[in-house]
């Protein structure tokens, strides 16, 4: 790999530095470090949680997995562009008319703070802790793959600019690093689609016809089955990811940062259009990887597949010593690690705050704390898991840890979206239940994922690798069982002010 | 009720009084909110059940009829590739009709909501 990835890295770098000084200047409460201050527009918003979900998984992994597989691998794009019609529908205007910074702050509303506020913060704390590691474990083998520096140094790297991010520009230097990427991103994927359909002529058909007619490949790349090879794996993995995406924390407390309802059904909306836009492509970089570079050459360099969209970059854009070919693939492979540190200081933010305002101010302070002793708490909380994640990364990254990023979509879709669900829409939800709900959640999502074949292999004891089909109905069952058997008077008398307050915005905080 | 706007709830977290749990119960059963609550369940349940039977549809054709996902319908491009691409637009404009339904439908119902729990004989 030549030096030329890692100048144009560089450059965004700075890019990046710049935008969290000028943030750094405008966090000067807790607001401002945790919501933004409230001031970010529907589109940019929508932009941030674009950026958010196009991780490195989404931009270079659907691509890999469908130059491999075929288009069975579709089923990402379509799932994670879909959860965002459930936020759009269930949750964007509810949750942003009703809480202020967390999840926690719903639940907490109408149930016993004092019992499921702690609950509420160490479950988001540990979804977003577990889906953080494998984010810098992944970092550190691209930036192997991609700059050809070890993977140790990458990780450092990510790790340390993650925490310059969050710590000096909190939430506004997280959105506006999401939205500069998600616009690099999205440009950089429109260019190389159409230089790859440039060479079938713009016609989907030719290039589905070359995938047919390819010695290597042929038409089972275009038919359902040669990934996901029974129905309910696919159902299963369908369902984790609609689910599961639609109550991760730091998703969630996208919908803090806009001043109105408006703006947060806006924002849910954009960020739908920007997803439309990105994942319709994703079967032209899988199709046209494994055509016009070959997936036997992409798994030769990397099983993972991650390196199939930079090199067909290369070869789309002029080929290999080309300074067209070297460049354009030079600013891919650093928008993709750039992709990689934005997504961590989501990450980073959501679990910081699950910390430092559900956990240190809500429950140890109750509700006592200076503005500055907040805002130190909540620098000191994004400081310590930044370090958390690349000691986690450093000591895991010998060990697969996929496993952690599927562990994080299956208990938020299990232990988090009933209780939320449940919060804002039936009037039954006790803290019992919730109790209930989110503990026996988290260890059911957990049992499925430990006995599960991602961990145990061909001796797996329970069948699916995504358990989300068993796991989630499980959740709503035993949050509905626990609710039912259980009487909290509070909970139903705060149902009528959070209805009201989450479905009319009446009294809501601007 | 906080909505006097001299006092906005900032935490939401809180014991509720008896009086601003009287004037929330008034607002949960007042008419305007019933309509409200009724104009965006009418809209959304039936899109949520739109959006699984396509996606429920798309699984079946994938797991019970591989041979009709098969089905090639313009050279090499099959049934199953067209269906799963046009889940993009689909869920987009239900997306899409949402919002005009919500800011044409909803809003204005739920002004009137402020209005009437804003001030008169309800105010704080």
């Amino acid at each position: 790999m030549s030096s030329l990835p890692i100048l144009v890295f560089l450059l965004l770098v700075a890019g990046t530095l710049v935008i969290t000084y000028w943030s750094a200047k405008r966090v000067k409460t807790e607001n401002d470090f945790y919501a933004a201050g409230r001031r970010i527009k529907g589109w940019q918003n929508g932009l941030a949680i674009v950026g958010e979900f196009l991780t490195a998984a989404a931009f270079l992994g659907i691509g890999g997995l469908i130059s491999f597989f075929g288009v069975d691998g579709q089923i990402y794009s379509i799932t994670w562009f879909a959860s965002y019609f459930v936020v759009l529908m269930v949750i964007a205007e509810p949750i942003r008319n009703s809480g202020k910074y967390t999840f926690a702050d719903i639940v907490s509303y109408r149930l016993n703070e004092r019992l499921i506020r702690p609950l509420a913060s160490i479950n988001a704390f540990l979804i977003s802790l577990m889906y953080l590691i494998p984010q810098m474990v992944a970092a550190g083998a691209l930036a192997k793959l991609l700059f050809g520096i070890s993977a140790s140094t990458g990780l450092i790297i990510v790790g340390v600019l993650m925490i310059i991010y969050i710590t000096f520009g909190g939430m506004v230097a997280a959105t506006w690093i999401q939205v500069l990427k998600a616009i690099m991103l999205l440009t950089g994927a429109y260019i190389l689609a159409f230089l790859i359909l440039r060479q079938f002529h713009f016609s989907v058909n030719q290039l589905f016809s070359a995938v047919a007619h390819s010695g290597d490949l042929g038409p089972s790349w275009l038919e359902p089955g040669r990934w996901l090879k029974t129905p309910v794996e696919r159902l299963s993995l369908g369902f984790t990811l609609l689910f599961g995406t639609a109550a991760l924390p730091h998703v969630l407390m996208r919908f803090y940062t806009v001043p109105t309802k408006q703006h947060a059904q806006g924002s849910a909306m954009w960020s739908l259009t920007f997803m439309f836009l990105f994942h319709i492509l994703t079967f032209i970089f899988g199709l046209g990887a494994a055509v016009l570079v070959g997936n036997k050459v992409i798994k030769a360099l990397d099983a993972g597949g991650n390196i199939a969209v930079p090199l067909l970059a290369r070869k789309v854009a002029g080929g290999e010593g080309t300074l067209t070919g070297e460049l354009f693939m030079a600013y891919l492979v650093a928008v993709a690690f750039i992709t990689i540190i934005a997504a961590t200081s989501g990450l980073c933010i959501a679990a910081s705050s699950a910390f430092s305002y559900d956990f240190w101010f809500k429950v140890v302070k109750r509700g006592n704390q200076s503005h500055q002793g907040q805002m130190r708490t909540a620098r000191l909380a994004a400081f310590g898991i930044g370090v958390l994640a690349i000691a986690g990364g450093l000591l895991l990254r010998q060990v697969n840890v996929a496993y952690l990023a599927g562990l994080a979509f299956a208990i938020a879709a299990t232990a988090n979206l009933p209780t939320l669900i449940f919060a804002l829409y039936w009037k039954g939800l006790t803290t019992k239940g919730a109790i209930i709900g989110m503990l026996g959640g988290a260890l059911v999502a957990v049992a499925c994922v430990v006995t599960g074949p991602t961990i145990m292999g061909k001796d797996a004891l329970f069948p699916l690798a995504n358990p989300g089909i068993v796991c989630v109905p499980i959740g709503f069952l035993l949050t509905y069982l626990g609710s039912v058997f259980t009487r909290d008077p509070d909970s139903e008398l705060m149902y009528k002010e959070l209805a009201v307050r989450s479905r009319s915005g009446l009294g809501a905080e601007s | 009720m906080s909505t006097s706007g001299a006092e906005p709830k900032t935490s939401p977290a809180h014991e509720p009084s008896v009086e601003s749990s009287a004037r929330w119960a008034e607002a949960f059963d007042s008419d305007t909110f019933k309509r409200i609550t009724k104009k965006r369940f009418v809209f959304v349940i039936p899109s949520l059940l739109l959006f699984s039977g396509v996606f429920l549809g798309l699984w079946i054709i994938q797991s019970c009829f591989p041979q009709v996902a098969r089905y090639r319908l313009y050279g090499e491009v099959n049934l199953n590739f067209v269906f799963t691409m046009a889940i993009f637009p689909f869920v987009w404009t239900l997306g899409y009709l949402f919002v005009r339904y919500i800011r044409r439908e909803v809003y204005p119902l739920e002004d009137q909501l402020h209005r009437e729990f804003r001030g008169g004989p309800h105010h704080e």
